[in-house]
Formats: C-alpha cells, sequence, structure tokens
C-alpha cells in the first residue's frame, strides 16, 4: 500500500463542465468587469398585454421569452403554465422556455452524491464521449464540446486523444482561461509539465491573470524551472489590486514555493492571505501545508465550501475520521476521475483508515480506469484484493504492477509481495520480501516515515499470526518505527499490533 | 378646472382633409409595436381602401415630472419624423409595409391640439396569429415565410435601412400567403440619424443578438446593423420551425449564473457556454418528413444566429472576401428550399 502523495501543488482543477457556471474561475477580474445594460420593458409590458387580448400559444411563447431573456419571470408565469398546460400542441422548445422560466435559479449545478459507488464505469464515459463527438460534428467550434471530449478521453486514459482534442479547443479560444488551466491540467497528468508550461506561457493573459499566474507557480515546480514571473506573483497577492478570491490559488502557490525554500513564517503569511476568500483548492493546499506549518489553522468555514472534498478529505484523514475521509475521498475522486491523487488518497484511507478494503478496491478500480499504467495505484489495488483473500487477483495485480514499475514503487511493491506471501502461506518468501521492501525504503531518503512503519507493523503484524518465531524482534522493530512516525493511522495500526501481541503473548 | 382631453383619443369620425375618415379606434393591433405612444385607428379611404392608422399619444409625456415634459415631446415627435421618413424611403418595396398616407390633425380644445399620423395598410394579422394556425400551416408557407421576410430585409439594406427590430409582431400578414415587414421606427439608416442609434439595443430586447445584450465591446458598425439583422432573420427562421425565438431559446438552455444580467465579464469568456447553449438549442431544428431541407434549414440558421459575430453569416463569403451578412445569398437560399418544398409537394400528390 502506498500513502497518499506527500508533495502537492496548486495544480488547477478539472472539473465536468457542469460545475463551470458556478466556479468563480470562469469570473471576470475586477478590471474586466463591466457593468450589465440597462434593459427597456417596454415590449414586455406590450407583450403582456398583447397576451391578455390573446390567449394563445403564439402570444403566451413571446411573452415568455421576452420575460425569460429580460429575466422577469413574474410577468410570463401565468404564459409558461399555459404553454405547459396545452402540451399536445405546443413544440419541445416552447415547453423547455416555459419549464425554464419556472425553474428556481438556484438548481443544484451537480449531484456528485448520485455518483458515489462508482458509476463512473467504461460505458457511461463511451456514451458520453460518442454523444460529445456528435455535437462535434454539429459544430465543431464548440469549445466546450473539445474540453468534454479531452476530459472524457482522460477519464479512458486515452491520453494522446484527451491532448489532441485539448489543443483544438486551445487554438479555437487561445486565451481561455478555463481552456488553459485545463490544459495545464491535462498535460501535467500525462507527465509533461513542459508542454503545460509552454501553453500557459504562450498566452499574454497569463502575465495579467492571477488563476493563471497560479497555474504557472505550480507548474513550474514540476517543470523544473523558476515561475517566469515570481516577483510579479507574489507582488499580486499583496497589492489587492484583485479580489482575494481571484489571488486565492496564487497565494497558495507562492506560499508553497515559500515553504519549500525553508521561509515557514512568510509561507505562513501568505497562506493565510489566500484563506481570506479561498477556493476549495487554495483550502486544500493550505490544509495540506497545515502539518509542515503548524501555526497554520484552516478555519472551518473554508473547509466547509462547496466543492471542497478534497480539503476535508486530507483533514479528517489528519485527525483521524476514517468514515469520514473516506466519504468526502469518493467526492473528490469522483470531481477528478482522472486523478493518481484522489484514487490513491481514497484507496489508501479506505483500506488503513477505514479498514474497508472492499471500498478501496473501488477507488483503486475508478482511478485504474484513467491511469492503467500507474503502479502505485495498482499496488493498492493487489493490496486491497490480499486483504480480502483473493490472492489469485491480488497476485495477477501484481504482476502487472511490476511491468509497469519505476524504481520508486519498488519498495512499495515488494512489500505488498510480501503480504501476498505470507497470505500464501509462504511465511520465509513473506518474511524475505518485508524486509527487501524495508530495505530499499530504508535506502531512500524520500521515504515516507509513515510508510516505513506501517511496513513494520503489517509484518510484524503476520509475524505474530502466523506464529513465526522471529516476530518479537519484528514487533520491536515497528514500535521504533511507529515511534517516528505519529500519525492517526500509524496509531491505529499500532494499537491494533499490540492487541494482537497480547493476545499472542508466546509468538511476542 | 378639469383636464383637457386627449386628442389622440378623440378621433372616431374625423375626416383628416385627404381622402381618409377615421372610421373606429381598434384594439392594440398585433404588430402595432410602440404602440405605447399611439392609438390605433381603422381609416377609409373615399376609394374604398381601408387603412390602418396609428396617431400619435402626447398624453403619456404629460404624465412625466414637468421639466421632463418638453424634452419628452421634442423626442416623440423627432422619433415619428424619423418613421415617417423611413417609411417614405421605403415607397416601392414589395415585402415592406407601406405607409398609404401621413399628416397632421388639430383637434382643438386638447390638451395637445396636433395629432401627427401615419396610415398603413391594413393587415390581416401579424405572424404570432399566423403562427397560432401553425398545425395546418405547412413546411412550404414556413419557408415561403422565412423567403419573403429575407426578400424584405434585403429591399431595405438597398436603401441603406437597418431594420434593427425585427420580430414576429413586425412581420405582417395579408391574407394566407403575403408577409411583408413593418415598423420601421427602431431602424437605423445609413444617411438619416436615427433617434436610436446610441442606444445599447434599439429594438426588441427579448429578441437582441446575445452580442448586444452581453455589451461585447468590438463590434463594428456593420456587425451592429447588419448582424443584428441577420440574426433576427436567422431567429424568425428559427422561429417558424422551432416555435421560439433563439434568443430566449438559447437562455433556457443556458445555466442561470450565465444570463446576461448575471454576468459582468468580456463577451468571449462567456461565448463558449452561449455556443454550447445554442448547440443545444439548435436540435430542436428537424425535420422529420423532410430531412434534407431540414438540415440546409439548420445550416443556414447556424450561420445567421451563429453567436460570435466575428463567425455570424456565409462563412464562404468571408473566405471569398465578400460580406458574409450580405442578405441577398439568404433570400436566394430560402427561395431555394422552398422552392424544393413546393416540388416536393407536388411530386407526392400528383
Amino acid at each position: 500500500m502506498r500513502p497518499h502523495p506527500r508533495d502537492r501543488d496548486v495544480l488547477p482543477r478539472w472539473r465536468r463542465l457542469q460545475t463551470l457556471p458556478t466556479s468563480p474561475e470562469i469570473r471576470p477580474l475586477l478590471s474586466e468587469t463591466q457593468l450589465p445594460a440597462k434593459p427597456s420593458t417596454e415590449e414586455l409590458d406590450e407583450k403582456v398585454a398583447d397576451w391578455a387580448q390573446n390567449r394563445a400559444a403564439a402570444f403566451a411563447v413571446d411573452l415568455v421569452g421576452s420575460a425569460l431573456v429580460l429575466a422577469e419571470p413574474e410577468a410570463a408565469i401565468d404564459a409558461a403554465r399555459f404553454l405547459l398546460a396545452e402540451s399536445s400542441s405546443t413544440t419541445s422548445s416552447q415547453r423547455l422556455l416555459a419549464e425554464a422560466l419556472l425553474r428556481s435559479p438556484d438548481q443544484p449545478t451537480l449531484d456528485l452524491d448520485a455518483y458515489v459507488g462508482g458509476s463512473q464505469d467504461r460505458q457511461a464515459v463511451q456514451d458520453r464521449l460518442r454523444r460529445v463527438r456528435a455535437a462535434l460534428k454539429q459544430d465543431p467550434r464548440d469549445v466546450l464540446a473539445w474540453l468534454d471530449l479531452a476530459l472524457a478521453y482522460t477519464y479512458l486514459g486515452l491520453g494522446q486523444k484527451a491532448s489532441r482534442a485539448i489543443e483544438v479547443a486551445l487554438a479555437l479560444q487561445p486565451d481561455s482561461r478555463v481552456g488553459l488551466r485545463s490544459a495545464s491540467r491535462l498535460f501535467v497528468h500525462l507527465g509533461e509539465p513542459d508542454r503545460a508550461l509552454n501553453a500557459l506561457r504562450r498566452s499574454k493573459r497569463t502575465q495579467s491573470d492571477p488563476w493563471l499566474q497560479a497555474a504557472e507557480v505550480a507548474v513550474s515546480r514540476l517543470a523544473g524551472v523558476p515561475p517566469k514571473h515570481a516577483r510579479r506573483s507574489r507582488f499580486e497577492v499583496t497589492a489587492r489590486s484583485h479580489r482575494p478570491l481571484d489571488t486565492a490559488e496564487l497565494a497558495a502557490a507562492v506560499a508553497t514555493a515559500e515553504l519549500r525554500s525553508g521561509k515557514s513564517r512568510s509561507a505562513a503569511q501568505v497562506f493565510r492571505k489566500g484563506l481570506e476568500d479561498p477556493t476549495e483548492n487554495a483550502v486544500a493546499q493550505a490544509e495540506w501545508a497545515s502539518r509542515a506549518l503548524p501555526g497554520l489553522i484552516v478555519p472551518d468555514h473554508a473547509l466547509n465550501l462547496e466543492l471542497g472534498y478534497e480539503a476535508r478529505a486530507r483533514h479528517y484523514a489528519a485527525f483521524g475520521e476514517w468514515d469520514k475521509a473516506v466519504s468526502d475521498a469518493w467526492r473528490w475522486l469522483l470531481d477528478e476521475p482522472f486523478s493518481t491523487a484522489a484514487a490513491l488518497f481514497g484507496s489508501y484511507v479506505a483500506s488503513i483508515g477505514a479498514d474497508d478494503p472492499q471500498e478501496a478496491e473501488r477507488m483503486a478500480r475508478v482511478g485504474t480506469l484513467s491511469n492503467p499504467r500507474d503502479a502505485a495505484l495498482r499496488n493498492n489495488l493487489a493490496f486491497s484484493l490480499v486483504l480480502q483473500g483473493r490472492l489469485q487477483e491480488a497476485e495477477q495485480e501484481l504482476r502487472v504492477a511490476r511491468d509497469l514499475q519505476t524504481a520508486r514503487h519498488e519498495p512499495g511493491l515488494t512489500a505488498t509481495a510480501g503480504l501476498l506471501a505470507y497470505r500464501q502461506g509462504d511465511l520465509a518468501r513473506g518474511r524475505q520480501l518485508y524486509l527487501r521492501a524495508i530495505e530499499l525504503g530504508g535506502e531512500s531518503p524520500t521515504t515516507d516515515p509513515r510508510w516505513l512503519a506501517l511496513v513494520w507493523i503489517f509484518h510484524a503484524r503476520e509475524q505474530l499470526l502466523a506464529g513465526a518465531p522471529e516476530s518479537h524482534a519484528s514487533l520491536a522493530a515497528a514500535r521504533d518505527a511507529a515511534a517516528k512516525a505519529r500519525t492517526p493511522e500509524v496509531e491505529l495500526w499500532l494499537q491494533r499490533l499490540n492487541d494482537l501481541a497480547a493476545a499472542h503473548p508466546a509468538g511476542a | 378646472m378639469p383636464p383637457l382631453p386627449n386628442a389622440a383619443e378623440l378621433l372616431e369620425g374625423v375626416e383628416l382633409g385627404n381622402g381618409w375618415s377615421v372610421v373606429r379606434r381598434i384594439p392594440r393591433r398585433p404588430g402595432a409595436t410602440g404602440g405605447k405612444f399611439s392609438i390605433p385607428y381603422e381609416v377609409l379611404h373615399d376609394d374604398g381602401r381601408v387603412g390602418f392608422m396609428k396617431a400619435l399619444d402626447y398624453s403619456k409625456a404629460f404624465l412625466l415630472p414637468p421639466a421632463e415634459v418638453p424634452g419628452r415631446l421634442n423626442a416623440m415627435t423627432e422619433e415619428f419624423l424619423f418613421e415617417v421618413e423611413m417609411v417614405s424611403k421605403c415607397i416601392g418595396l414589395s415585402r415592406v409595409v407601406t405607409a398609404l398616407d401621413s399628416g397632421a390633425i388639430e383637434i382643438p380644445n386638447t390638451q395637445y391640439p396636433t395629432v401627427n399620423y401615419l396610415i398603413f395598410e391594413m393587415a390581416s394579422g401579424d405572424l404570432r396569429t399566423a403562427l397560432e394556425h401553425a398545425a395546418r400551416l405547412d413546411v412550404v408557407w414556413r419557408l415561403r415565410t422565412i423567403h419573403q421576410v429575407a426578400t424584405g430585409l434585403q429591399q431595405l439594406h438597398s436603401r441603406g435601412i437597418y431594420h434593427q427590430d425585427l420580430k414576429p409582431s413586425n412581420v405582417l400578414n395579408y391574407g394566407a400567403a403575403d408577409s411583408k415587414l413593418a415598423d420601421l421606427g427602431r431602424s437605423v439608416s445609413q444617411d438619416v440619424k436615427s433617434p436610436f442609434e446610441a442606444l445599447p439595443i434599439p429594438g426588441d430586447w427579448g429578441h437582441a443578438p446575445l452580442e448586444l445584450l452581453y455589451r461585447h465591446s468590438s463590434l463594428t458598425s456593420d456587425q451592429r446593423r447588419r448582424g443584428c439583422d441577420a440574426y433576427h432573420l436567422g431567429s424568425l427562421a428559427f422561429l417558424l420551425f422551432a416555435g421560439t425565438a433563439m434568443t430566449p431559446a438559447i437562455l433556457s438552455q443556458l445555466d442561470p449564473h450565465l444570463h446576461w444580467k448575471a454576468w459582468s465579464g468580456p463577451y468571449p469568456d462567456v461565448l463558449p457556454f452561449l455556443r454550447s447553449a445554442f448547440n443545444l438549442a439548435m436540435v430542436a431544428i428537424r425535420l422529420d418528413e423532410e430531412p434534407r431541407i431540414g438540415a440546409d434549414l439548420a445550416v443556414t440558421i447556424r450561420e445567421l444566429c451563429d453567436p460570435d459575430p466575428d463567425l455570424r453569416g456565409s462563412a464562404r463569403a468571408r473566405s471569398q472576401g465578400a460580406n458574409p451578412l450580405d442578405v441577398r445569398r439568404y433570400v436566394t437560399k430560402f427561395d431555394l428550399l422552398a422552392r424544393t418544398a413546393e416540388a416536393r409537394v407536388r411530386g407526392s400528390s400528383a
């Protein structure tokens, strides 16, 4: 099992199109804001009079249309109801018009709960792909359809096709904030941060738009180059020439860079600026950073932001509230089904924290749909299968993962193979593999102490369960490793190990 | 002292002195937009012609604060004279409602004794009344009607007039198969200054092109004028086949957070959402019984109503350096579609 990544950058979110209309990401900057035109309602009054004289569909629809355009629904409620009541003689467009007029303006945008449980299956996405392709045949200039197509391809793990689709979207609207942020997110997802950076830097808008600057700062780090507008970005955060909401992600990105360069105090200050009126992404970043910056408190109202699944999932996990962490991790994953971070986090907290390997398996499988070649996800999937006793399937997944692995995956895969060997009854191989995993992990300076502690704990646990003579030594080593990583999951499993040891005194 | 009566309301039975006499006041005629400041009458000529008279009603101006009254009276007169001038420029145009006469009559002992009037051919109704019988109206009638509307628009453009307020109530019917454009009160002329020229939207807001509602800041004068007329023409075609005007159809498919009243950003940033809503609205253009005609019609409406003013009109004309918004191309297109439909009908009945 691989813990969720320790690093985090303020990469732009890339969500379903339905979430965009209410997203602050599409709103204008202060400098771009203009007052709406002041309408004349003279014609609306005339249509009300005409409707009063002619109770017929053509007059009703004329009135409903004007009322909808002028956002004066009260003037036409009667006419809209008339159109709906006369459904046998009205057209579908007329009914849509009437329904739109009578609809509450506070309609929900996207009900993610409907997706929880993993309905993000291949068939559903392929159906959507077909619809989007058909729409593009009708209008190849539909930028949103190209973005949707790219997203659907990404869900299916078809990176090249997704790249082509998003390049078309960018060609159609080169300075679209949503397009540029989506493209940069996609290219990072595909392991091409340089391409992401090029896309962002090609646009003039990046020079003046804090939303794009935030992406540029985050992507620059991944590309291994300094941000082009570092000084300006820092200035934009403090100058207050933009609304705090517009600079929230930029503040989080700048603060993260300062945190990484060891300027903890300044980082905490800038994070706090980003929390004045934050996006959920900025909150997630602050929540992530708060583990390293004890003085940085993420306020409750920020954690409760709409779509703030990741921040809440991280927060609950940090405090050992595993069921809540799993619930929000699911929403995070369904919000961004292609995100390996979401799938890794979800499958980790489900199997390690909530002790629910079935849920972990489901989340890992959603992740592998978009990321079939991700060895870490395959490892988490194999781990969840071992815990469910589905050893043959686990072995198969591990084989796939082995074919995909790079050096950084080797410790994790070796540990899972050790667990599998133990469960298959091969104690010697299990022991050998666990010790090898620990050795490999210990050699790397970047090894997560949580992981090392958990590997020791699982190793000791398997030995205790098998009544192995070396279990007392493993138990001591596990306790030592756990002392260096006092996180809720380590505490949880250490407690379980201690309980097991108490129940098996001979082994201990 | 009781208030003096309103002269414009006292015209029944009055001889206008030019062969016309006022028969009766009629309910606000469908198609009589701008009716807030005019009163409609049926008039009869000595030679037997029946006309529709629009009598300018100044009384509403007197409801304003006293300081504003002179300005409003001047503005109303200016608007009226502008319409008279526009109508006089249209003499001889077969698809534009012709003024039969105009003038002023004095009604003594009234609030504002001079009543300006315009007399038009009396129509049987407007497009809305015709659409009330839509179930009985076939594809041929619909295509022929939009062809006649396009012809009327082209005739106006040929005289340097841009209608700017084309909508169902401004398409008047004369008998079962004759449509003409009416109400030039909001039009813009190449050589006469229009009183409404400076308005962000000269015509009916309920039918306005999206780029005007969203205050797109970089429109050329041709995009404002021809582009608006082209959009309205496409919107009427959409209405004839889908039953609603284009702008409300698009807005009904749009998230309310992106409605022009809620949107304060640049037009290019909202355009992708409008295009997406436009594409959803266009699904309604399908003629199951005439799929080929339906497909051609959809392409034509797409060109005319493209939410991007830079892409509106004929792409081919644009690529050839011609004016993509030239309505003549659409007169031909709608004529061809109508002829195709007529031939089909003849073929199927033979």
